[in-house]
């Protein structure tokens, strides 16, 4: 191995942070008498700490997922002639659980929309093996207007009335594939597609 | 990182515009760590992350034919991510309970002084820059040298970059002298 190879392996070392006291003492002299290495070695130090504060690796598949319903949720607002689809920004049923923690048979689960500038949270417990509890809230500009909300499935509708706080709640609802409107008197706010 | 040397960022925010999914894809894995490494800087949770990272996807989506200047993408997400936390901050109600004003730690781009972590991330950003402006064979070489988590040996990385072991010193050499000469003229100190 040449020197320069040394050297190069000894900055990895370094941005590693794996040397021990020889090799640190090493490194340092040999960077100590060259500013231009010294400000590259900085520069490798900041971008090599920045990537390395997370573990992307563990994260990237359900980035990758939230971000391919995203564009998947944009698209179809896009091409809707309403501009109320709501957008899932968040869904924990996409992330991975921690480790040690095994799956339950039933999760509860928050979903997170955003339309027109307006958040439309959601939280769902079940209550039975078929049917969930469905907290909501909205928040935004609009969260106080007297919104009604509406979930319509093929056969069966439920409604409610939102309260001054932006908070809705439908106590039971059977799993399905249902359309979440929230409505004021004259207008359609929020359009949400939800599969339970 | 090598993703984002292929044809430099201006060509891969280019087909984002023209929809390629695959090209977005790549985009996520430029910007999605730094959004998550602002997140755990800043001690959110796992699930306050994603919730983050999710709605600065949304805006860059929704504002990538507006970025005028396609290199200063992370410099966009680092200032939008920024935004969304203290938003969460607000809504939590948290900036009542400490004694600074949130708001100063959100730079802007006329910030004279920024935070030591937005410094950290415009060194991360003018490293990148830099390192967009090396030929394709020095650019991998140096990821493959100080990025690549596998730590390959001087045997892989010629067999990967189909060069022999002994171009490998050379090469290296000549691609940090490059890297100097690009951070020297644009100033960094």
């Amino acid at each position: 191995m040449s020197k320069s190879e040394e050297d190069m392996k000894k900055i990895a070392v370094f941005l590693h942070s794996r040397y021990n006291n020889v090799e640190y003492e090493e490194i340092l002299q040999m960077i100590s008498g060259d500013d231009d290495l010294r400000r590259v070695i900085r520069q490798l130090s900041a971008i090599y700490d920045e990537n390395s504060s997370i573990d992307w690796e563990k994260i990237k598949s359900p980035a990758h997922e939230v971000f391919r319903n995203l564009l998947k949720d944009i698209k179809s607002a896009k091409s809707s002639r309403d501009n109320n689809v709501a957008v899932r920004v968040f869904d924990s049923s996409l992330l991975p659980l921690p480790e040690g923690v095994r799956p339950a048979g039933v999760d509860t689960r928050r979903i997170k929309y955003i339309v027109n500038d307006q958040f439309v949270e959601l939280s769902l417990y079940p209550v039975s093996p078929g049917s969930y509890e469905v907290i909501g809230q909205i928040t935004g500009t609009f969260a106080n207007e007297g919104f009604s909300a509406y979930m319509e499935h093929t056969n069966k509708n439920f409604s409610v009335i939102v309260n001054d706080c932006g908070v809705f709640r439908f106590p039971r609802v059977p799993v399905g594939k249902y359309s979440l409107t929230i409505t004021n008197e004259t207008q359609t706010i929020a359009r949400v597609e939800l599969d339970l | 990182m090598s993703d984002l040397h292929q044809g430099n960022i201006t060509n891969l925010i280019d087909k984002c515009k023209m929809g390629d999914e695959q090209a977005w894809f790549q985009l996520v894995d430029l910007i999605a760590p730094v959004i998550f490494s602002i997140c755990k800087q800043n001690r959110l949770s796992r699930d306050e992350g994603f919730d983050i990272y999710g709605q600065v996807c949304y805006e860059l989506v929704n504002n990538i034919n507006k970025l005028k200047s396609p290199s200063k993408i992370l410099y966009f997400v680092a200032t939008m991510t920024r935004r969304k936390i203290y938003s969460l901050y607000r809504k939590m109600r948290v900036k009542d309970y400490i004694d600074i004003d949130i708001s100063e730690l959100i730079p802007d781009e006329k910030s004279p002084n920024p935070e030591k972590n937005l410094e950290s991330l415009r060194r991360r950003e003018w490293l990148f820059e830099a390192m967009m402006k090396l030929p394709e064979k020095e650019y991998q070489l140096l990821h493959l040298l100080f990025f690549d988590k596998n730590e390959p040996s001087y045997k892989d990385i010629a067999k990967k970059m189909k060069i022999p072991v002994s171009s490998i010193g050379p090469t290296r050499g000549k691609a940090l002298n490059s890297l100097k000469r690009i951070i020297k003229w644009k100033k960094i100190k």
